[in-house]
């Protein structure tokens, strides 16, 4: 495998290869090449071994979804976007704090806003995740924590740019008007 | 057009709002997902980009040096083509620097308590303790075809090549410095004679690992005296160094005294016409 999956059923050796040519040797190839990076991923949702739990259930996912994978698609931007996915699903699942998102600390590069203006709006993403829809959290992830364009967002997202950006400006609306909540000392229950 | 346009918009997306590489492009980027062109822009930025350049330097010590091959391609480009070959620096490095005749200074300058307790990027202390737990760079030097080891002579005339590998990020100077005779040192008044020169073959810059650097001594011909030593030395520190020293005064003992940095010297025996006559 180079830097795209391959999915043509290789002869002579013990690999398992089923019946759509997937091989089992693609996912060991895939694990053994972005398994590290994986766990950092996932990392910057949970600390510690958590990750390492969770870069198992990717692959299991891996596994599932192969089959889903576009040969002309990168495998790093399908993992990220799995493995962004995941963690927030598990998140919701697990009921867990969105706080969990700065365990590591303040000082992380990446877990802080890449613009200052944005601070408010990540502040809010932090603290009303759960009641947002997955995609839209996850976007505004990529936003405003990973600084990226909405059209890269919309590449890993698979979906326009003009949703992503109909998705930050909802996320920007909803924390301005959680902001002036705030000042008039209504409180949101989450 | 609309190839230039979407050219320009990867292009564009390769990097975050803030004009930094993105985690996802750094990850692509390793894995060789990015063809040639977009690697060598980020090549470039990285390069140039202190931020980034740490930020690389902090992935290469999660995965450090791993290859990214891309075999349909007909050319590699430089900055992937060394990452596939860092590994093969880091270890060759090490045997370098044994078989080195007379190595000038290698410093490993690492705190005491010093841990590292989580993956890159979410580490905001003590990075150092592993930023120096390998060797950072391979230096080489060439006069013509020939390499150039501890001692050996080399006329003023004579062109000297200085080529560096970096198997890790940093900020690398190379410098040389001719020590001063003897002779000179007698004629100065009292116990001390001036300091020897340093002069800058290549002014501090950023560099990231896999990265290669080529510096070129030029020839002094015509130049005639005594044969007498002149030591290169190719610096690398984990921190920037020149804001603090000045551009102008990259002194290899001062930097090895401050920590964080890793010199290596090579002391070349130079002679002119009319000594060698």
């Amino acid at each position: 495998m180079s830097s795209r999956l391959r999915k043509t059923p290789r002869h002579g050796s013990n690999e398992f290869t089923d019946p759509r040519g997937i091989s089992s040797n693609d996912v060991g190839e895939l694990y053994a090449k972005h398994a590290t990076r994986v766990q950092r991923w996932a990392g910057r949702f949970f600390p510690g071994e958590e990750a390492q739990e969770i870069v198992h259930e990717i692959f299991v996912k891996v596994l599932e979804r192969i089959d889903g994978f576009r040969n002309d698609a990168s495998p790093t931007t399908w993992l990220y976007r799995m493995t962004t996915n995941h963690c927030i699903n598990r998140l919701r699942d697990q009921s867990r704090r969105a706080e969990l998102w700065q365990t590591h600390g303040s000082g992380a590069p990446w877990l802080v806003p890449v613009a200052p203006a944005d601070q408010d709006t990540c502040a809010f993403l932090q603290q009303f995740w759960r009641e947002l829809d997955d995609d839209v959290v996850a976007s505004g992830f990529y936003y405003f924590v990973d600084g990226m364009t909405h059209s890269e967002i919309a590449r890993v997202q698979e979906c326009s740019p003009r949703t992503i950006g109909h998705r930050l400006e909802r996320l920007r609306a909803m924390a301005q008007e959680s902001a002036s909540d705030h000042r008039r000392g209504v409180r949101h229950v989450p | 057009m609309s190839h230039e346009r979407e050219g320009w918009s990867a292009d564009r997306d390769l990097f975050s709002r803030d004009d930094h590489v993105t985690m996802l492009s750094f990850d692509r980027w390793q894995a060789g997902e990015l063809d040639d062109r977009t690697s060598d822009l980020v090549l470039e930025h990285v390069g140039d980009c202190n931020v980034c350049s740490a930020r690389w330097g902090f992935l290469q010590q999660e995965a450090p040096l791993r290859a990214a091959k891309r075999s349909s391609r007909t050319r590699t480009p430089r900055g992937m083509m060394w990452a596939t070959a860092a590994i093969s620096v880091g270890l060759a490095a090490g045997l370098l620097l044994v078989l080195w005749p007379k190595p000038y200074a290698l410093t490993r300058d690492l705190p005491d308590e010093g841990s590292l307790t989580a993956a890159s990027y979410t580490t905001t202390t003590d990075l150092d303790v592993i930023a120096l737990d390998a060797v950072p760079f391979v230096m080489k030097a060439f006069a013509e075809q020939r390499t150039l080891f501890d001692e050996d002579r080399v006329a003023w005339d004579d062109q000297v090549r200085v080529e560096v590998e970096f198997a890790m990020a940093g900020f690398t100077a190379v410098v040389h410095r001719e020590p001063i005779l003897d002779s000179d040192a007698a004629e100065g008044t009292g116990g001390e004679g001036p300091s020897p020169d340093v002069g800058i073959l290549r002014d501090v810059q950023a560099v990231v690992g896999g990265q290669s650097m080529t510096v070129v001594h030029e020839a002094e011909p015509g130049r005639r005296g005594l044969p007498e030593r002149e030591q290169l030395f190719v610096i690398w520190c984990r921190d920037h160094f020149g804001d603090h020293l000045g551009e102008s005064d990259l002194d290899p003992d001062l930097l090895v005294e401050q920590g964080g940095c890793v010199v290596q010297a090579l002391t070349l025996l130079r002679y002119g016409q009319a000594s060698d006559s």
